[in-house]
């Protein structure tokens, strides 16, 4: 059985579920600190609930900076996220979906 | 960009496979808070430390070294604990530093911003008058923009709408938030010029607004400031402190208004010899610091040359700091001081910890022989040991920064309750980017060093052997070792407490310096009869009956008018010489002069040597008389009775006669040196604010508001005026607040130093006693009693320690006559400091070792320590 989330990493990963796709957008949206986002990021790509990949070097080169690391959650990431909102009431009211997706082509 | 550089550093912690990755991660990140920043105002550095916490995770996955400190988590414990309280005072000592010493004052663009300094044969930073900053603000070509302000403030009480607060106001010029390119949250932060239309217009500092209840519509809105009404016109961003040292203004008028407000005289803004102006300005480009003195020094001399009475000054020009260049060498002589004890007291924590990673590494003997005998190099065996003394210091690190951080904040917040006023601090302490690199290289540095020295130690003495002699321990280098680091706590902690015994020493002086009063039961009211529609000619018979009534009441002994009491400052200045001089002799500037009545001398407890104090008979009408302390009157009339001779004051142009001479006192701060001073009559020089002076019996003394309730039955609109209510006790803690503050810091450091090398001595003192432990059971079972045993261990431990303790006494008695001038009545040699310090010394050595050695020899030879 995997791990149960904690209540922050069970955040992130519904931010991420809902179109925020790196660490920056997470931070925003969440208003967890750095500290906190990019090792629950690392542990739950460990874990499998997140799958990571590189933004194409063309469209990071269209808007001049570096190519960005983007997270996408798993099968296995939507299980754990179900798990987690029946533990966690308030992950309700967090944020609603993405609007827009962000770009990796 | 040092978020890079942060980025970069803690990309050493990442695995080597998954570094390159991580860093572009992150660079993209960073990249991506560099765009929106400016927009967001986040904080990219902040942000970045996040990298730290990150590359620390990926690297825990990595290390069996974090599982061995895990499972030693006792020892771990104690040496993160110790090194994190050792980084917190060290970034409280560099904060200070950079705060004080380095940092410039937090304007925009404060690289251009310049002070200008008057040098006088009297003062190297001298200030300047109002009329000749006038005359080089318009003539300058050096400065795009300079701008003037007093290095003083005045506090009161102002009333918004009911809402009533204690402020600290000050004075600046109609360009000073301009010149400095400050911005406003709201309204203008404008001043008026010279008093024109709109002289009442005031700007509030950001925290005093939020304190009034953050009225988005203050603007405009008028506030009685000490009964006077005045207008808001802006509120000044609470990021900028003002620009005077440890004051931060609630509130900035105009000199028009301070003259309404607070009484201040006319002329300082139309005497040319009135200096009190300091000045500011930003240096234009490409005008070197040489060339702008230059500059102001000829406009300087074409104002003498048109004021020939003008004093000749020199101009000095230099970057603007925190801290005026007038305070900077006593306040580098601190704060040198103590960085330099932060640093000891790092040095003992760092010592500790390698000591209890040594004794953790003696388990490890036969783990390190194995790997060795499959292949092993040197190196494969250094490198987790340093890893693990890198992540207990990087622990020790947050948890310092940590610690460091809250008290800091707290410090740049913290509002004392001196005296009457209620001022925050002018300084931010809060470690900023260089304090930040500075702990991290510093922490870094001490993982290193302490890994590197515990894992040479543990890895070079002849690890084959221990597999087959597993328990056996080889003494010589390790013992080397060992009592090399208690010689080097002993040193530190003996150097410490040599601090710490002149801090004291220095303080109980300062607290038992003769005052020039000795009244000790004295209660202070400041009262401003302007306000309650008195004149010249009413307030007299006021002073007369509020004299009476509290006079009246029980625990009353006398009661008694000043200007301002001993220590506020608020003196006047005059300059005199004796009227029989020579001519062309030149004449005292400066002489600080105090107007009291004639009970004054006798409520205070000051005695008249000579003479007599005022009488009934010096009244308005008839000649005017003055009294000098004893230092005037031997400067002025050397040898020679004073009482009878005339003095000329050139304020008015006036003559007076000396009728008595007063012992001399303390009058500004409690280490001054004696000084000549002067006293005026009340009933010739009429003052409408005034201080009450009530001296009471100890035991039946009437509080301070009763005693004001009696004076308001008599004026019930009096209002109590900006001194407000205070004891002997609350205008004392105004002189000794800084040499407190210095005793509880140094007391601090020695404290938390001291602590240290307790633990060290003892966890070297037990490891010690242990390693023997066989052969002290075989002397006992050979008839050694206790007392052998304790002699032993003593004669082992103590010769270190005492060694190490002679070395700090050394090093305290040396640097002692480099210091003893910046601590008040400490001597070049202390002996009662040194003596008393040896004693401690010793005791610490003997109960540690004691300790240690009591329980083991009380219980008797042991047959398990002989196995």
């Amino acid at each position: 059985m995997a791990p149960s989330l904690s209540y922050s990493a069970a955040v992130i990963l519904q931010t991420i579920g809902n179109g925020y796709a790196y660490g920056f957008e997470v931070m925003d949206v969440t208003g967890l600190p750095s500290g906190t986002v990019y090792p629950a990021l690392r542990r739950m790509e460990d874990a499998g609930y997140l799958r990571a990949s590189w933004e194409k070097a063309a469209a990071a080169q269209r808007e001049q900076r570096p190519p960005r690391r983007y997270y996408e959650i798993t099968t296995l990431g939507k299980q754990a996220l179900a798990d987690a909102r029946s533990r966690y009431r308030l992950l309700a009211e967090r944020p609603a979906t993405r609007r827009t997706s962000p770009s990796k082509a | 960009m040092p978020a890079r550089w942060i980025v970069i550093a803690a990309s050493l912690l990442v695995p080597p496979g998954q570094r390159a990755e991580w860093r572009a991660e992150w660079e993209a990140e960073l990249a991506h808070y560099a765009r929106v920043r400016s927009a967001r105002r986040i904080s990219t550095v902040r942000r970045s430390a996040g990298a730290v916490i990150d590359a620390l995770w990926l690297q825990a996955g990595q290390w069996r070294s974090l599982r061995f400190l895990l499972r030693n988590y006792r020892v771990s414990a104690t040496a993160i604990l110790s090194l994190a309280v050792a980084i917190a005072a060290t970034l409280v000592g560099l904060a200070c530093w950079d705060a004080m010493l380095h940092r410039p004052p937090g304007v925009p663009d404060p690289g251009q911003l310049r002070s200008l300094h008057f040098a006088t044969s009297d003062d190297p930073f001298g200030a300047i008058s109002y009329e000749d900053f006038r005359t080089i603000s318009t003539r300058t070509k050096a400065f795009t923009t300079i701008t003037a302000y007093p290095y003083s403030v005045s506090s009161g009480l102002l009333d918004f709408h009911g809402r009533t607060e204690r402020f600290v106001a000050t004075e600046a010029v109609d360009n000073f938030f301009a010149a400095l390119s400050i911005q406003p949250v709201l309204g203008t932060l404008s001043l008026p010029r010279d008093g024109g239309p709109s002289g009442d217009a005031v700007v509030i500092s950001e925290p005093l607004w939020r304190r009034l209840g953050t009225d988005p519509a203050i603007v405009g809105k008028t506030v009685r400031i000490n009964g006077h009404a005045a207008t808001i016109v802006g509120v000044a961003p609470a990021s900028f402190r003002g620009m005077l040292f440890v004051w931060n203004p609630d509130i900035w008028m105009s000199f028009a208004a301070a003259e309404a407000i607070f009484g201040n005289p006319p002329t300082q803004v139309t005497d040319r010899s009135q200096r009190w102006l300091h000045i500011v300005g930003r240096i234009a480009p490409g005008v070197t610091d040489a060339a702008a003195a230059a500059e102001v020094q000829n406009l300087v001399a074409a104002i003498h040359r048109q004021h020939p009475s003008e004093l000749r000054q020199t101009v000095i020009v230099r970057p603007a700091r925190t801290t005026p260049e007038s305070e900077r060498s006593w306040i580098t002589a601190i704060l040198a001081t103590l960085v330099a004890s932060v640093l000891l007291l790092l040095t003992v924590a760092c010592v500790n910890v390698a000591n209890l990673l040594l004794g953790l590494a003696l388990s490890r003997r036969y783990e390190f022989s194995v790997r060795t005998a499959i292949g092993a190099s040197r190196w494969h065996l250094i490198l987790p040991q340093v890893r693990e003394s890198l992540a207990l210091a990087a622990t020790a690190g947050i948890i310092g920064y940590g610690i460091a951080r809250a008290g800091l904040v707290w410090l740049s917040s913290y509002r004392p309750s001196i005296g009457g006023f209620f001022p925050s601090p002018a300084i931010d302490f809060r470690p900023g980017v260089l304090v930040t690199v500075i702990a991290t290289a510093l922490i870094t540095g001490c993982g290193l060093a302490i890994g590197l020295i515990v894992a040479w130690r543990s890895t070079s003495e002849g690890l084959s052997l221990a597999i087959t002699h597993a328990s056996t321990v080889t003494h010589t280098p390790r013992t080397r070792l060992r009592n090399g680091m208690v010689l080097v706590q002993m040193a530190v902690a003996t150097l410490v407490l040599v601090a710490l015994g002149v801090t004291v020493s220095s303080l109980a002086r300062l607290q038992d310096a003769p005052l020039g009063f000795s009244s000790r039961h004295l209660g202070f009211i400041g009262v401003n009869l302007a306000e309650t529609g008195y004149t010249e000619q009413t307030g007299p018979s006021f002073y007369e009956r509020a004299r009476d009534r509290l006079r009246s009441l029980p625990g009353v002994e006398a009661v008694s008018f000043v200007d301002s009491p001993p220590f506020l400052g608020g003196w006047g200045l005059d300059t005199v010489s004796p009227a029989e001089a020579p001519a062309g002799t030149p004449a005292v500037r400066g002489i600080r002069a105090s107007v009291v009545d004639r009970q004054y001398f006798t409520t205070m407890g000051i005695d008249i040597g000579k003479g007599r104090a005022f009488e009934a008979s010096d009244s308005a009408s008839a000649p005017e008389v003055v009294i000098v302390n004893e230092t005037m009157a031997r400067r002025f009339w050397p040898g020679t009775d004073p009482i009878g001779r005339q003095l000329h004051i050139a304020n008015h142009d006036r003559s007076v006669i000396v009728v008595g001479v007063a012992a001399d006192g303390k009058y500004d701060d409690i280490d001054e040196a004696p000084a000549p001073f002067m006293y005026l009559a009340l009933s010739q020089h009429y003052l409408p604010e005034l201080t009450i002076v009530v001296r009471t019996t100890p035991k039946t003394a009437p509080a301070i508001s009763t005693l004001v309730d009696r004076l308001r039955d008599i004026e019930p609109r009096l209002a109590v005026g900006n001194l407000g209510l205070m004891s002997l006790d609350q205008l004392l803690a105004l002189p000794l607040f800084f040499s407190r503050a210095v005793a509880a810091m140094v007391g601090t450091v020695a404290g938390i130093t001291l602590l240290l090398a307790i633990a060290g001595l003892y966890s070297s003192t037990f490891y010690s006693v242990h390693q023997r432990r066989q052969e002290l059971t075989l002397r006992m079972l050979l008839g050694a009693d206790v007392s052998n045993i304790l002699g032993l261990a003593l004669r082992s431990m103590a010769t270190v320690a005492v060694t190490g303790a002679i070395v700090g006494l050394i090093a305290g008695g040396a640097l002692l006559p480099l210091v003893s001038s910046l601590f008040f009545g400490i001597r070049p040699v202390e002996p009662l400091v040194i003596l008393g310090v040896a004693a401690g010394a010793l005791m610490l050595v003997v109960i540690t070792t004691m300790t240690v050695v009591w329980p083991l020899a009380r219980r008797g030879p042991s047959l398990q320590a002989m196995r």
